[in-house]
């Protein structure tokens, strides 16, 4: 039976919400007590982290769309203002969670470990002449307290800063008491190690060192009142880009009457004195809603700092090491290899190794004319930023597309930009208008047979610090149509020509959502034929309605769709009539799902294509990005084995089901399978087997 | 040949080689040819071999403004030239990738008819460092023979059966007409399908019945093809010119075979009469065309119909050619000398050789005067050390020398002069043109003299080469001032400042021996080596 209302909103799932339950579902793994407690607190820092993100973002969106008097419901039947409403309640449940797992569980592990984190109330004698002295000499000098009063306005708060509100007593006697702020310095690690006898290590909050010592920043003054707080502002550079697409213009006329960055989201310390909060809230024009009361240390991100010391590796996951796979250690020369077949590599099960290798090779090799590539978030002392340069150096003619749109992230790009340049490279500075999302290396050599082309894929970007967190596949090949199309992508982003039509690869915003569709479509057409018909789909999000709404085709047609989402999913599965043969599952671990597959039955002709696109709107029609085949029967088949993984997943994985919450895996009669663990395994042991006949 | 030499300031690393000189000779290299063409700049980077094959690296291509600019207002815009020079500038950086040394840059109707056109080319060669050859049409449809030729198999079976080639290009209609194996004809009408509708434009908003103008403009212009000698012998119709691919695209064709598309008789007569029912407005939203396609459709379909119907083909054949493959495939022709290049001289030599039997030359005198003319070149390589090119010069102007009798024998030479640079001669540049009819100029008493205007008008080391031989076509007619084939042996020999011809003859020589030493004085004063005739008897 079909529907006949693909768009009622039961079908949909509201982007934020279910941005939302992916953080939620961060959360639980930092609930989860069967991972280390390292990990937890790490987990614990990333639902931190991405809630600021998410209200810099997504909600401040929100907020304008609500501002600028927008009424209309999205896909999912929401209002903005129903969207605002929803979103509060639920942020203010996950911070109730998370805080509670934070107090319980998290600090009072780390407390049973030796790691003592203290607010600085039980210390002794000792300890207390130490932070004494620590803050004259170091905390003291870069402190700049602020007073508000008639002559000095109320001070521009940095977003994401911590500070602390005080109320200081009127020395003028009756009058009112007076408002300041000072803000807890950034440039000072946000945990003093102080030395203790009882613990291994002892850690007081900075932010608390301060306010014991604040009578010596307003002496004289009496404090009447103090208390912590942190702000969230509109920081959505590219909100453009970024907010509800039909709605566009409307935002943009608000946009240009508005301040730029609006404060969203006011976070205070539990118990703060109501006339410091609301002077904040008058202030800051705190939005309703907006208020969140916090009952731990404000901001969490110093629990990574903690998790990824140096000590401690027992309360961590066991030691991974990323594999050389064996194709690629039998050789020094890579070139030689990729001319031979294609690699396809998985990280970071698969070490990055071989393409900074691939890189240096080629800045040292005298047959290499020229190297081209698309950088984008790059580490710091980048590795690859390192063997571009010297390419550049040793004559190479060398492209490079820097992408500075990369959000949070322009300034450190930037400057790694400026110094390609002064080595000599052509630097190109993205597209204007659209993003650069796709990620490629193109190597042009010259041998005795003739020029050649070596090319390089991935769904990651080329940062060899993230290759090790982030899950992605990359595929070194020689194809000459892959090297011709790259060469035809490079020779569009840098201008030189339009793009014409590519032999294998395709291309977003021009050919990639058509492909998608199309590949969609043919399998439908197998489906209404009666022959097997199988969509599987594994992406970080799916929000693009069009597809969502071929998808909804493909289950009314009787394809078995398979989407293994790792984010957000406006798609609702297993609505009868709609989307009963589409499943969503979602992973989430220790390591951050990010590869893009497409797999397409095909009537058994499989298709198996790898993009750096995901699902939504914004990368099909508005960034640049490529898909890519996989054509090679050996790699097609381990990619078959990497998705049925997934899919087996009962540990790690969450089936989100037709009322648009996430569930754990029924695991009854089935095995235990954590997909990451598993592949980590598979890989070492591909290593390590002498038998052929594991893919791997 | 576009190479490199006023404006290296900007780009020396690009090309530091001229072409012929620095040149290593190895079996394969990378080139790249690009083509300033009406609609589109564009550039293929290849790598040419010895056998003549083109493996591409590269095919890159921006949109232009430059036709439009031309065709409407007569210059190109500012806009447009800076558009141009940061194309080309472009394509130079893509240059450097694969280190291309050898490139050869051409321009097209676009630019060669535009008023402003030197202006244009000077700030393209400051700001893009690339030097760009303006070529004709002739030059342009003999690069893309040259791209058909490596493409189609059966081009030799179709050029003995009678052949007839139109190229309609956005200014201009070529027409080539091959039998029993080589070119016999060549035309060019003033009529493309971009200016046919610049020149009409202000009529198609004052009238429904745009289509029946065009025609009825049309057919005052070629009437005369029915009248063509060859045109209803040609059983075969190969069809260039990008605009026939919107045309192949409404008849849905779009199958390849053979590298080519072949549109038929019947398939075209169908085009032809939905064309004359839709707008380019209706043609961009049903075949997803773009306007510069949609509105050129209705006139190139009007012309290659017209064309057709003038022959017993059964339909139009379009083979895959571009400009840039053909200028590679010369490159490569002319880099290793292959046996293709001699082909084509020979193409050219037959349809010059056409071109004086349609002004009713004495071709046996002509024969002679070749024949010894090429003698006296080949065997003075050593001292003028001129190439191929220059022999070719020679050649035309010796098979031409006595066109200008069909007009009148008084001062014959002098017609001769106009009408070879009237001539359409395939693959030659006007410069080459303009050589070869001052070679014929010159081949009777009169001597080049600055006053001279076409002769002053060249440059300055070709007025040296012209001069050069001038000197041996005078001497060559000399020799057969009888018009009787009375020479046999001709060999020389330098000997100090003297250069001997030693000749052996039958019969009476006392004509030749007068009108040689008639012929002494300027032929010393351009080689500094004074002509001595030994008769040998």
């Amino acid at each position: 039976m079909r529907g006949n209302n693909p768009d009622a909103p039961s079908n949909f799932i509201n982007r934020e919400l279910s941005s939302l339950s992916f953080n939620l579902r961060v959360l639980e793994e930092a609930q989860d007590t069967d991972n280390p407690l390292l990990e937890r607190a790490k987990f614990a820092s990333i639902v931190s982290t991405n809630l600021d993100e998410f209200f810099m973002v997504r909600v401040a969106g929100v907020w304008d769309q609500i501002e600028a008097g927008l009424t209309e419901p999205d896909e999912a039947g929401l209002t903005p203002q129903q969207v605002w409403e929803q979103i509060s309640k639920t942020v203010h449940h996950m911070i109730t969670n998370l805080y509670r797992c934070y107090g319980r569980s998290l600090r009072t592990g780390l407390k049973k470990e030796q790691i003592h984190l203290s607010k600085g109330k039980k210390l002794d004698l000792n300890q207390k002449v130490f932070l004494d002295q620590h803050f004259l000499n170091n905390i003291f000098p870069v402190l700049t307290p602020m007073v508000v009063d008639s002559s000095r306005p109320f001070p521009l708060l940095l977003n994401r800063s911590l500070n602390i509100a005080i109320l200081l007593a009127n020395p003028n006697g009756d009058s009112d008491p007076i408002f300041a702020t000072v803000q807890v310095p950034a440039v000072l690690e946000r945990l003093v190690e102080v030395p203790s006898s009882t613990y291994k290590t002892t850690l007081v909050f900075l932010e608390e060192i301060i306010k014991e010592n604040l009578p010596a920043l307003f002496n004289g003054h009496r404090v009447l009142a103090k208390g912590c707080f942190r702000i969230t502002r509109n920081a959505d550079l590219s909100l453009n880009e970024e907010g509800a697409e039909d709605l566009l213009e409307a935002i943009e006329q608000s946009v240009k009457q508005r301040r730029w960055g609006e404060v969203i989201r006011l976070e205070y310390e539990k118990g703060l004195d109501s006339r410091l909060l609301q002077r904040l809230v008058e202030e800051l024009e705190v939005p309703p809603g907006g208020l969140y009361e916090i009952s731990g240390p404000l901001d969490l991100s110093f629990l990574m700092k903690i998790a990824s010391g140096h000590e401690f590796d027992g309360l961590r996951y066991p030691a991974f090491r990323p594999q050389i796979p064996t194709v690629l250690s039998n050789s020094e020369d890579l070139f030689s290899i990729i001319a031979q077949q294609d690699v396809l590599l998985h990280h970071p099960y698969q070490s990055f190794q071989p393409i900074i290798q691939l890189v240096q090779q080629a800045a040292e090799d005298p047959g290499v004319l020229a190297i081209k590539q698309i950088l984008y978030r790059v580490s710091g002392n980048s590795p690859i930023v390192a063997a571009v340069e010297k390419a550049a150096e040793n004559g190479k003619q060398v492209t490079v597309l820097v992408e500075l749109r990369a959000r949070f992230d322009e300034e450190n790009n930037i400057t790694w930009a400026k110094r390609l340049e002064k080595a000599g490279c052509h630097v190109i500075y993205g597209i204007p208008g659209l993003k650069v999302h796709a990620k490629m290396l193109l190597i042009v050599r010259q041998e005795d047979s003739g020029i050649k082309r070596y090319v390089h894929l991935s769904t990651g970007n080329y940062n060899d610090f993230t290759a090790k967190i982030y899950e992605d596949l990359g595929l070194f090949t020689a194809d000459a149509y892959i090297g011709a199309d790259a060469s035809a992508i490079f020779n569009a982003l840098s201008g030189y020509s339009n793009l014409g039509n590519l032999f294998k690869m395709e291309v977003a915003p021009t050919s990639l959502r058509s492909k998608l569709s199309f590949l969609i479509r043919q399998e439908i057409e197998h489906a209404r034929q009666g022959h097997p018909a199988h969509i599987i789909a594994k992406v970080n999000s799916l929000v693009d309605k069009p597809i969502v709404k071929e998808f909804f085709a493909a289950s009314q047609a009787g394809v078995k769709v398979d989407l293994i989402v790792r984010g957000i999913c406006s798609l609702k599965p297993t609505v009868a009539h709609y989307s009963e043969n589409i499943r969503v599952r979602s992973i989430v671990g220790r390591f951050l799902e990010h590869s893009r597959i497409y797999y397409f039955c095909n009537d058994g002709d499989e298709t198996i294509l790898l993009s750096s696109a995901d699902l939504m709107t914004r990368n099909l029609d508005r960034r640049i990005e490529i898909m890519f085949p996989v054509e090679n029967e050996n790699n097609k088949i381990r990619l078959k084995e990497i998705l049925d993984v997934y899919m087996q997943d009962t540990v790690k994985a969450r089936l989100l089901k037709s009322d648009g919450v996430y569930y754990r895996v029924d695991k009854r009669g089935k095995k235990i399978l954590n997909s990451q663990e598993y592949l980590c395994d598979i890989y070492r042991q591909a290593n390590t087997s002498e038998q052929p006949e594991i893919s791997f | 040949m576009a190479l490199f030499d006023g404006h290296s300031c900007y780009n020396e690393d690009i090309i530091t080689a001229k072409r012929g000189l620095e040149m290593k000779k190895s079996s394969r290299q990378t080139a790249a040819a690009i083509d300033v063409g009406t609609n589109f700049v564009s550039m293929m980077i290849a790598e040419i071999s010895s056998e003549g094959t083109i493996h591409p690296l590269e095919d890159v291509w921006k949109p232009t403004q430059i036709g439009r600019d031309t065709f409407s207002s007569g210059k190109i815009d500012l806009a447009s030239t800076q558009d141009l020079c940061k194309t080309l500038k472009s394509f130079g950086q893509l240059m450097k990738d694969y280190r291309v040394k050898h490139y050869h840059a051409v321009a097209t109707t676009g630019i060669r008819e535009a008023q402003n056109r030197e202006f244009v080319l000077d700030q393209v060669g400051l700001r893009s460092g690339l030097e760009v050859e303006v070529i004709n049409n002739l030059q342009e449809r003999f690069f893309e023979f040259k791209s058909m030729r490596d493409s189609i198999s059966d081009l030799h079976t179709m050029s003995q059966d009678g052949l007839l080639v139109v190229s309609l290009g956005m200014g201009g209609t070529e027409i080539f007409v091959y039998d029993k194996g080589s070119l016999q004809l060549t035309e060019y009408v003033k009529i493309g399908s971009l200016r046919l509708r610049e020149l009409l434009a202000d009529l198609e908003r004052v009238t429904l019945e745009f289509p029946k103008v065009i025609e009825e403009y049309l057919e005052n212009q070629v009437y005369w093809l029915d009248s063509l000698r060859y045109g209803a012998d040609c059983n075969y119709v190969i069809g260039l010119g990008g605009e026939l691919a919107s045309l192949l695209k409404l008849g849905h064709l779009n199958h390849l075979t053979d590298n080519r598309f072949f549109l038929e008789r019947s398939v075209m007569e169908k085009i032809y009469s939905l064309l004359q029912t839709m707008t380019p407005e209706q043609l961009m939203s049903r075949y997803r065309l773009h306007r510069n396609e949609a509105e050129i459709l209705l006139p190139s379909a009007i012309i290659f119909r017209r064309l057709l119907r003038a022959t017993k083909a059964e339909g139009i054949q379009s083979p895959r050619v571009s400009l840039r493959h053909g200028i590679l495939a010369n490159m490569a022709d002319e880099y290793f000398n292959t046996s293709r290049k001699h082909e084509y001289i020979n193409d050219i030599v037959n349809s010059v050789r056409n071109i004086g039997r349609k002004y009713g030359c004495d071709e046996k005198h002509s024969c002679q005067v070749e024949e010894m003319a090429l003698n006296i070149f080949d065997q003075m390589k050593p001292v003028h050390n001129f190439g191929e090119r220059a022999r070719l010069y020679l050649q035309v102007a010796c098979i031409l020398h006595d066109v200008g009798k069909f007009i009148g024998i008084d001062g014959h030479e002098l017609n001769s002069g106009n009408i070879i640079r009237a001539q359409q001669i395939l693959g030659f540049a006007n410069r080459e043109l303009a050589i070869a009819a001052n070679i014929a100029r010159y081949h009777s008493r009169v001597v080049p003299q600055r006053w001279h205007d076409n002769f002053h008008s060249l440059e300055r080391d070709d007025q040296i080469m012209v001069s050069k031989l001038a000197a041996i076509l005078k001497i060559a007619n000399g020799l057969n001032i009888s018009h009787k084939k009375s020479i046999q042996q001709l060999d020389l020999q330098i000997s100090g400042t003297e250069i001997i011809f030693k000749v052996k003859c039958k019969g009476d020589f006392l004509l030749e021996r007068w009108s040689f030493s008639a012929h002494i004085d300027f032929f010393e004063e351009v080689y500094g080596l004074k002509p001595v005739l030994k008769h040998k008897g």
